[in-house]
């Protein structure tokens, strides 16, 4: 805003409470508007009502999972922000598996807090601000 | 404590709830898909929170719970009880670690073998594959560290020694010194025999050089147990042998010493030049993981951002190459679904940030075009190509440019969410200044939408608080009726006491409203003590070798928060009684001809003003004709009154102090004064209780409780001039009775009211006052009926007031010892009425 910006807004997808305080307050910390949502049907309620420039995605959710949503979301004849997908699996399979729903990359949880901010201000366009 | 931990354990418990609860539905259902993946689900997401704390032991037990059930999920192990078994203890276990969480922040140390012997039972039910590969790298570098060591019996590995070390090591040796080569391995469970394996190292005689290293490569910092030392030391000594093997006397099994022969040192010369990077480190640093940064999650990010050192840079080149080349298998993925058109944009968008981060204006128009061509042709390949072409490039700016850059400001694009509104009009600085604001306000009702949590949670004090407030309400509120009333007779102002009447209606019937509401607050469904029941009824019945099955009815039926806390420890006491003593075993439910499943039924419902809570079980009932023999045995009722009482009477003899009918106590329902505590325990919250049984059939037992305590209905009656109240639970019912009414039979009064004779007791003589009751002009005597522990009596008093509603405060301090009074209440014009506890008195 500072410097006539626009602020970034993020949105993180994810059922468990704690993770997303976690990924809000590092993500906060850095200046950034941050949105919630609990799983992938109100995900993607909010992001076709408002665009978000970052979607920080859990995999396994109820209702609809992070695959799911992003295979919704990429369909809709919008802008399509990068999607940072985070999850516990390590397995090969699902990092693919995501690449192929809709995932713009794939970090693996626990993120670090300076490792999540490399990645959202590289994908958001402001690594070097 | 931090929001971020109190978040976590309210979210722990919650899940663990959660998995219990599926766990018991997985009973019923074994092979419902549905229920796995939930319960999957579960368990992994209480696994990725407790990995972003340092808490090893929670995460190891669940990443063996969470690793269990994923084989369950794919069909790879059955669903079986004693899995279920395993994973509730897990579960227990997890609460157990919340609770020392929550008291000190962290895990107690001894729960590390705990957690290790729960992790090991939870793999322990998996197929013997599967289980070497979860148990990871850990065990299979194993081998490779024997045959190391055995190659290494032979030539103590002196290339790790640094270049100086090993000149001054060569020098000694030339001088007629014997030097040796120590190797030490500390046993993994040394630190629970007392070792300081890095201290002793430290102190070895003669120590020239010294290493310490992991014998294998370390887990990840969540899997780490730090109560195993996988260390080896390895250590140069001048000291002559007998003194070393004087320091590791007590180890001697750990420690392998070879003498050093001088040829090794100039031998290896050649062999490693910059190895004094190994020689320096003495244990490895705990690797820097999320875990160590969550603590500081507010400090970190800034302190990130403050510095614009190396290691930021390093983190921001290793983020680049994995976007990097996370969009190089985007966009050589050879599907094409339906939302390839989305996911080539999301690509593209990424790609420009890219270039945008880089402040390279024509890379950002040079991936605009080929996204553009791409969208056009739905080929990749544009796209691809520039990011092949691009990828050094990138990197490259992104290391050059640490600290500020021109970033392009003026680039409103720079957002995908700009992107496709002013993607024209970019060049215009005149458009750049609106777009920010309505970007700020855009910005500012993003936040106020945010939505907030449908239903809160509230400390219990601030509603408690609430609850004593409009008690304090409803009193003040009761003086106005007096103050109309002073004006009145008093004042002699007629028509201001009606308009305080008026006033008074008006808010008589706002605070009523509030009470109303406030009390709603406090409303809570039974469920909340009977979900407990499930885990409880099935670990009991398991224990006793009974096969029961559990119908809970009415959960959502709704009481006041303190009836349904103060309702749980009964229920709990009757369940388990019917259990071990109700419900039979299979085989003489068999031989009785029922079904082998017995069945144990508690049920909710609101009658009126109460609720009713009835505990059924189709075991073999209670024979009246045992329980009066024991009551008799016992001297609870005289040989009279075991003629007298009915099969019902005797059934209920069961809540009487100091009756055990077991044959034999067994350790689950405890001693046999289960019952009467029961019996007690309801009684305090103004509950009652009856028992119903037919010997063979089965036993009900029924709980009526009030549906709040907050609000008790009180009569007032006066005697001598004083008032007292009497709660409306106790009264029968009010009667005058002409003085020439009243007998005395062996010295105590009685009246005979519709044929029967109630014993009359005054008041006064029990409470000590001397005066003795009044009559009226008809030479009639009020006669409170109360009701008392099942006998109805009369009450002499002088005369009867109006009922109402009031808060009852216990006694406290010096006057809790009257026992005669339950408690007392503020009335409208200030005084205090105390209420009689009309079961003590009589």
């Amino acid at each position: 805003m500072k410097r006539g910006l626009v602020v970034k807004r993020i949105l993180i997808v994810d059922d468990a409470a704690t993770v997303r305080m976690y990924h809000r307050g590092i993500l906060e910390s850095a200046g950034y508007t941050v949105d919630e949502a609990l799983n992938g049907i109100e995900a993607l309620e909010k992001a076709l009502e408002t665009p978000f420039d970052l979607l920080l995605v859990d995999i396994n959710m109820p209702r609809l999972d992070g695959f799911g949503f992003l295979k919704e979301l990429r369909r809709q004849p919008m802008p399509q922000p990068p999607a940072i997908m985070v999850s516990t699996e390590a397995e090969a399979r699902d990092e693919v598996a995501a690449y192929r729903a809709g995932a713009s990359c794939y970090l693996l949880k626990p993120v670090r807090p300076s490792q999540l901010l490399a990645h959202a201000r590289l994908m958001l366009g402001e690594a070097n601000k | 404590m931090t929001p971020l931990l109190e978040q976590f354990l309210s979210e722990s418990r919650e899940f663990s709830q959660g998995i219990g609860e599926k766990l018991m539905q997985m009973e019923d259902a074994p092979s419902d898909q549905g229920l796995i993946n939930e319960l999957f689900r579960l368990v992994h997401t209480l696994k990725g929170n407790s990995g972003l704390f340092t808490f090893p032991e929670m995460t190891r037990v669940l990443h063996a719970g969470e690793d269990l059930l994923g084989l369950v999920r794919n069909g790879q192990i059955a669903y079986s009880r004693e899995l279920a078994d395993c994973l509730l203890d897990a579960i227990d276990f997890v609460m157990v670690l919340c609770a020392d969480i929550e008291a000190t922040e962290q895990i107690d140390a001894s729960r590390a073998q705990d957690s290790a012997r729960m992790a090991e039972s939870l793999r322990a039910l998996m197929p013997a594959a599967q289980t070497a590969r979860s148990v990871s790298a850990a065990n299979s570098s194993k081998p490779a560290t024997i045959t190391q060591d055995a190659h290494s019996a032979e030539l103590p590995p002196l290339a790790e020694l640094p270049k100086a070390t090993r000149i001054e090591a060569l020098h000694q040796c030339h001088q007629g010194e014997t030097l040796h080569w120590i190797c030490y391995t500390p046993a993994s469970d040394c630190f629970f025999q007392g070792d300081d394996p890095l201290f002793s190292a430290r102190q070895t005689p003669g120590l020239l050089w010294g290493s310490a290293k992991p014998t294998e490569p370390l887990p990840p910092l969540a899997e780490l147990d730090t109560y195993r030392c996988v260390l080896e030391f390895h250590l140069l000594s001048a000291a002559p042998r007998e003194e070393l093997d004087e320091h590791f006397r007590y180890v001697p099994d750990q420690v392998r010493i070879v003498q050093v022969n001088p040829g090794w040192l100039s031998l290896s010369e050649d062999s490693s030049e910059d190895s004094s990077a190994v020689s320096a480190q003495p244990v490895p640093a705990v690797p820097e993981g999320a875990a160590g940064e969550a603590n500081l999650i507010s400090a970190a990010p800034l302190k990130a951002a403050a510095k614009a050192s190396i290691e930021d840079c390093a983190e921001q080149v290793a983020a680049l190459e994995s976007i990097l080349s996370a969009q190089r298998q985007i966009l050589m993925l050879d599907d094409r679904p339906d939302w390839g058109v989305g996911r080539l944009k999301a690509a593209g968008s990424v790609l420009l940030n890219l270039a945008n981060s880089a402040g390279d204006r024509v890379a950002a128009s040079e991936v605009e075009a080929a996204l553009a061509e791409c969208l056009a042709t739905g080929q990749n390949s544009m796209l691809l190509l520039w990011l092949e072409a691009s990828k050094e490039h990138l990197i490259a700016s992104c290391v050059a440019q640490p600290g500020p850059s021109a970033y392009p400001a003026s680039n409103p694009a720079a957002g995908p969410s700009k992107e496709p509104k002013e993607g024209a009009a970019e060049a215009e600085a005149s458009l750049a200044k609106p777009a920010a604001d309505e970007g700020i306000k855009f910005g500012r009702r993003a936040e106020d939408h945010v939505t907030g949590p449908r239903s809160l949670k509230v400390d219990q004090a601030k509603i408690d608080r609430l609850m004593n407030l409009i008690g304090e309400l409803v009193v003040s509120k009761n003086a106005l009726p007096y103050l109309a009333q002073r004006a009145e007779t008093h004042y002699g102002v007629r028509e201001l006491s009606r308009e305080i009447k008026g006033e008074y209606s008006v808010i008589n019937r706002i605070a009523d409203e509030m009470q109303d509401a406030i009390m709603q607050v406090r409303m809570m469904a039974v469920s909340f003590v009977f979900q407990r029941f499930p885990r409880l009824v099935r670990d009991i019945s398991r224990k006793l070798g009974k096969d029961v099955q559990l119908v809970l009815e009415g959960e959502q039926t709704e009481a006041d928060k303190n009836i349904i806390e103060s309702l749980a420890d009964p229920l709990i006491h009757i369940v388990r009684n019917s259990l071990d003593h109700g419900l039979e075993t299979p085989e003489v439910r068999r031989a009785c001809g029922k079904r082998e499943t017995g069945t144990l039924t508690i049920r909710a419902a609101q009658e009126a003003d109460r609720v009713v809570i009835e505990i059924t079980d189709d075991g073999k009932g209670i024979d009246p004709a045992v329980i009066k023999r024991k009551a008799y045995e016992k001297g609870l009722i005289d040989e009279a009154a075991l003629e007298r009482i009915d099969d019902r009477e005797a059934v209920n003899l069961i809540f009487a102090a100091g009756l055990s009918t077991s044959e034999v106590v067994s350790d689950l329902s405890g001693r046999g004064v289960g019952m009467d505590v029961v019996r007690s325990a309801v009684q305090k919250i103004n509950g009652t209780v009856v028992i119903e049984s037919k010997l063979g059939t089965g036993t009900t037992i029924r709980i009526s409780l009030p549906l709040s305590m907050a609000v008790t209905q009180v009569m007032i009656v006066e005697s001598d001039g004083q008032l007292f109240g009497v709660p409306m639970d106790n009264v029968v019912e009010t009667v005058r009775v002409p003085r020439s009414d009243l007998r005395a039979i062996k010295q105590s009064l009685t009246v005979v009211l519709r044929g029967r004779i109630v014993p009359l007791k005054a008041l006064n003589t029990l409470l000590g006052i001397s005066a003795s009751p009044r009559v009226n002009s008809d030479d009639e005597l009020a006669v409170l009926l109360v009701q008392a522990g099942g006998e109805v009596l009369g009450l002499l008093v002088d005369g009867f007031k109006e009922t109402i509603g009031l808060i009852q405060k216990p006694l406290a301090g010096f006057l809790s010892g009257l026992s005669a009074y339950s408690g007392s209440a503020l009335m409208g014009d200030g005084s205090v009425l105390m209420i009689l506890n009309i079961r003590e008195i009589v």
